[in-house]
């Protein structure tokens, strides 16, 4: 083995792991924290101290996606034996489900502003990028920095004159306005990231591709989309991550049919105060897409966040 | 750190709870204090420091992996080189790490400063601005006076003096940072 002078001695390596170790587990703890909750009853997760071992149990996922009512005695007893197994754990505390809740809705909802709003951005943004990396644009640098001057105010801020806006044109609370406002709050991002994944292309190919007789468009379409395919796939993947978490946009212009999840799932009120298990089953169902997502797209991770400032 | 801070937020809130909650628990069992004695988010002396740490506890892997974005840019022939010289490990990290992770370090306080500048969704779930107006920041202040006492035309101009601040700090702090990065 070969004797590097900076190779840092054993003991020194047995400190960094167990203090990277330890700082993972707290970290993690949180996290853990609200997906053991979600498989808790109701009692288990209000108990002190604190419960680490529990019974499982999916009376919180049950709660998350039923809307239910409490029944006397003599009703329970008329409606004999419960036919499915989410009946017989809501008959349990003597209530009768009457309905779904609103919560798939509003994940539908997510799904449906996240996706929509992704491809409008990422589009519009792949050709204003290949439009900044290749072209000789005026005031090219001052443009960029306009672009990126829209991420440095607070969302509350930008709100008013949409809120305004959008009442004039009937937009609050569709799905349509939402999608649109989460396009021009993602271009940034998709112009800035994509950039960056073009400019790295060598122009080359392009060039000799308009030599061999190809149209501009054709030389795009042909040569510099197929290259650039990781860049807009983990561009899009950003979008859909930011357009999912939004919250306050998604507050402030939407209450009913165009909801989100993100401010729907504080207001799950369960008997007597907040009811965490649906709550945590929520959250839960609601966060692990994003944690799928960062995992595929750690090597790109930085990138994105930093708008393409740090690239490794 | 790509998590939905509003949701984070609403959760942290039971881990704040005064009897049952997770975090006054192991703090109860660290410090030997009474779990139910003390409210994060209900106390007005320790309600910002609710918010400190948690974001403090979502932010620090982004910082982290700048960091390391940073220490990996970083030759390990300069090392050598040094070592060669009989420069201390300390004198190392003084004149060679912390000169040639700087750029990265000031990126990472670009983009949190303004993130935490803009802060809203997780602090409007943790602690709604209270106690009170203990953690009330500009954007909840905003949102207040546009939301719910509908001076539209207040809250506006508010809001274009927050852009303008916002813009012109983060500027001056990009051209020191290019400063900075051209050495």
């Amino acid at each position: 083995m070969s004797f590097s002078v900076t190779e840092p001695s054993g003991r020194q390596k047995l400190f960094a792991g167990v203090l990277v170790v330890v700082y993972a587990l707290v970290t993690i703890m949180p996290l853990a924290w609200i997906i053991a909750t979600g498989f808790k009853t109701p009692s288990d997760a209000i108990a002190y101290p604190p419960k680490v071992v529990f019974e499982p149990s999916l009376e919180g996922y049950v709660n998350l996606f039923t809307t239910r009512t409490r029944a006397s005695a003599e009703t329970l007893e008329n409606l004999g034996e419960p036919q499915t197994w989410y009946d017989s754990i809501v008959r349990e505390n003597d209530m009768v489900i009457v309905g779904p809740s609103r919560y798939g809705e509003r994940f539908l909802n997510s799904v449906i502003i996240g996706f929509g709003s992704t491809f409008l951005s990422v589009f519009l943004g792949t050709i204003a990028a290949y439009a900044f990396s290749r072209f000789k644009v005026p005031l090219k640098d001052d443009l960029m920095f306009f672009i990126l001057s829209t991420r440095m105010m607070p969302p509350i801020a930008v709100a008013i004159p949409i809120f305004l806006m959008y009442r004039e044109l009937g937009l609050n609370d569709t799905h349509l306005g939402m999608i649109l406002l989460y396009t021009a709050v993602n271009l940034s991002l998709s112009v800035w990231l994509l950039k960056g994944f073009i400019d790295e292309i060598p122009v080359e190919y392009e060039e000799a591709a308009l030599i061999d007789g190809y149209t501009r468009f054709q030389a795009f379409y042909k040569v510099v989309l197929p290259q650039a395919a990781t860049g807009i796939a983990s561009t899009a993947i950003f979008c859909l991550i930011f357009a999912w978490n939004e919250y306050a946009f998604a507050v402030l212009l939407t209450s009913g049919t165009a909801q989100t999840a993100p401010p729907f799932i504080p207001t799950i009120i369960g008997v007597g105060g907040q009811d965490w298990p649906a709550v945590a089953a929520g959250a839960t169902l609601f966060l692990l897409p994003v944690m799928v997502f960062t995992i595929l797209l750690r090597k790109h991770l930085l990138r994105g966040i930093t708008f393409g400032a740090v690239r490794k | 750190m790509m998590l939905s801070p509003a949701v984070v937020g609403n959760f942290w809130t039971f881990l704040y709870q005064p009897q049952i909650g997770l975090f006054n628990y192991v703090v109860g069992f660290l410090s030997g204090t009474d779990p139910s004695g003390f409210s994060m988010i209900g106390e007005v002396a320790l309600a910002p420091w609710a918010i400190v740490i948690v974001d403090t506890w979502m932010w620090t892997p982004f910082v982290m992996l700048i960091c390391l974005a940073g220490l990996r840019s970083i030759p390990e022939s300069i090392y050598e080189a040094a070592e060669c010289d009989r420069a201390s490990k300390w004198r190392q990290f003084w004149t060679i790490t912390i000169p040639m992770v700087l750029p990265f370090l000031m990126l990472a306080v670009l983009f949190r400063g303004i993130e935490n500048f803009k802060m809203f969704d997780l602090v409007v779930q943790l602690t709604g601005g209270g106690p009170g107006s203990t953690t009330e920041l500009t954007s909840i202040n905003l949102k207040r006076e546009a939301f719910e006492k509908w001076r539209t035309g207040y809250a506006s101009a508010y809001a274009v003096i927050l852009f303008v601040t916002v813009f012109g700090l983060a500027s001056i702090y990009v051209k020191a940072l290019n400063k900075v990065k051209e050495r």
